[in-house]
């Protein structure tokens, strides 16, 4: 998932989500989970409609009321509030700085990235992420900068989530939770394990600095968000059932990114000859 | 930085006058510069100040009707359910379909901004021809990844499916469209397709 342009929703790329908020939601999710079984099941076709068995399997939402009521609850979050601060944002601030803040931030996400390359066994990646944290911390000024993209060593994205795909886990029924969006089980597992390997989940608060995390997650979902801004508008205006679309569009981004054909391509330009 | 803008900027002024003036540009196989040529043609209807804003829309739709298989499109995206509906629904679908599909282009493509479309050369994949390409924005950034699933053999191509950042967008209408007439039935779908083109 590198700077998704086609986010799942609004509120899905929300990724380093730390602490106490993310616990939060866990437990508010735990309570909207245990509401659904009572309520929010979807009906299975009968036994005897074959091919609607299959799609219904296929589809994989067993709890698909109870998913569509929490993204319509997201989407309205997101009209009132999470858009149109990406807009300001967008309008307010320059191209230059707006590239700086999300290399800033995908720099900081390096152990993350680092910590699944090599879960994964994948060597060359993980020096990959271990170059660019060196090259752009210390030339990218802090990695405001990504000087090492030009260079030959191209970002890309790792999560637990994708981790445990490579594993062999699979994806589990489709789950949209508040605030977060789209994030079946395995991808919220991902999201959990990612914290632990954040140095900044004991860093900021070994430093009483905790407020520096909020403000780095605030950034980071308003930039991820400006920059879906015309991609999700179209993909509103082009569906006609938005919640299927995206769930759609969910799963397309997670097989590329497990199958790590969401790389940005290489760029030579300033390599040493 | 400075040069690597600079020499972008020069190579897309030199695509740009290249597509203009007609040239099939620097394609290296017929699969390539089908695409190419679809790209220097949409901007030059784009770039034409002289056109009325209806001639700009008649002439969209011939070229997406000339570059896009719809009816193949709608099949797909039309799924199992296909079987199922009356010939009337069937006809209606496809009279429905082709005017959305216009429309989408037609609003995707309104929003160029001095984009550059450079192709990347095409492979064969599941019997249909992947044409890679990438979209550059003046404004810098990543390019944006877009792949054309081509059918037919070279001097007859036409469009099956866009593929955006991998996001495959024939199947995301399927499962769209899937899942309305789940819900509602055919006639659902469409009176959802005329809802959202406007149509009565």
């Amino acid at each position: 998932m590198k700077q998704s342009r086609v986010n799942g929703t609004a509120v899905a790329t929300v990724r380093p989500v730390r602490r106490r908020f993310g616990r939060l939601v866990a437990a508010g999710v735990t309570l909207l989970l245990l509401a659904g079984v009572v309520s929010g099941c979807a009906t299975k076709p009968p036994a005897s409609d074959t091919e609607a068995v299959v799609e219904f399997e296929r589809r994989n939402d067993p709890i698909e009321p109870l998913n569509r009521y929490v993204f319509e609850v997201n989407r309205f979050f997101d009209f009132m509030l999470l858009k149109p601060v990406a807009v300001v944002y967008r309008s307010i601030t320059p191209d230059r700085v707006q590239n700086g803040v999300r290399n800033f931030l995908n720099n900081l996400r390096s152990p993350i990235i680092l910590a699944n390359d090599l879960l994964q066994g994948d060597l060359g990646r993980a020096r990959i992420t271990t170059a660019r944290f060196i090259t752009n911390t210390i030339v990218g000024v802090g990695g405001i900068y990504d000087f090492a993209s030009h260079i030959g060593y191209p970002r890309h994205d790792e999560d637990f989530g994708q981790t445990l795909a490579t594993w062999g886990v699979s994806e589990g029924p489709y789950l949209v939770l508040p605030l977060l969006g789209p994030r079946p089980p395995r991808d919220l597992i991902g999201l959990a394990v990612d914290q632990a390997f954040d140095p900044l989940t004991y860093v900021l608060p070994a430093n009483d600095a905790e407020e520096v995390g909020y403000g780095l997650l605030a950034a980071d979902v308003i930039d991820s968000r400006a920059r879906g801004i015309e991609a999700l508008d179209e993909i509103e205006a082009s569906s006609i059932d938005l919640y299927a679309t995206i769930r759609n569009l969910y799963r397309q981004r997670r097989a590329a990114a497990i199958e790590n054909r969401d790389d940005a391509p290489a760029d030579m330009t300033h390599a040493p000859q | 930085m400075t040069t690597r803008r600079q020499l972008l900027l020069a190579g897309g002024a030199a695509g740009l006058a290249l597509a203009l003036a007609g040239h099939p540009a620097l394609a290296a196989d017929a699969a390539t510069a089908f695409i190419d040529d679809l790209g220097g043609r949409a901007i030059a209807v784009l770039a034409d100040k002289s056109l009325s804003e209806q001639q700009r829309e008649t002439d969209f739709r011939d070229l997406f009707l000339l570059a896009f298989d719809v009816s193949a499109i709608g099949q797909f995206v039309l799924g199992r359910y296909r079987r199922t509906a009356t010939p009337e629904q069937i006809e209606e679908f496809n009279r429905l379909y082709t005017v959305d599909v216009v429309k989408t282009y037609s609003r995707r493509l309104s929003q160029y901004a001095g984009e550059q479309l450079q192709t990347l050369g095409s492979e064969v994949l599941e019997g249909e021809t992947l044409v890679r390409s990438q979209i550059v924005s003046p404004k810098g950034g990543a390019p944006v990844q877009v792949g054309w699933r081509l059918t037919g053999t070279p001097g007859n191509y036409k469009i099956v499916d866009v593929v955006i950042e991998n996001l495959s967008m024939r199947s995301a209408q399927r499962e769209d469209f899937g899942s309305v007439i789940s819900n509602g039935g055919m006639d659902a779908l469409l009176a959802g397709l005329k809802k959202k083109n406007g149509i009565s």
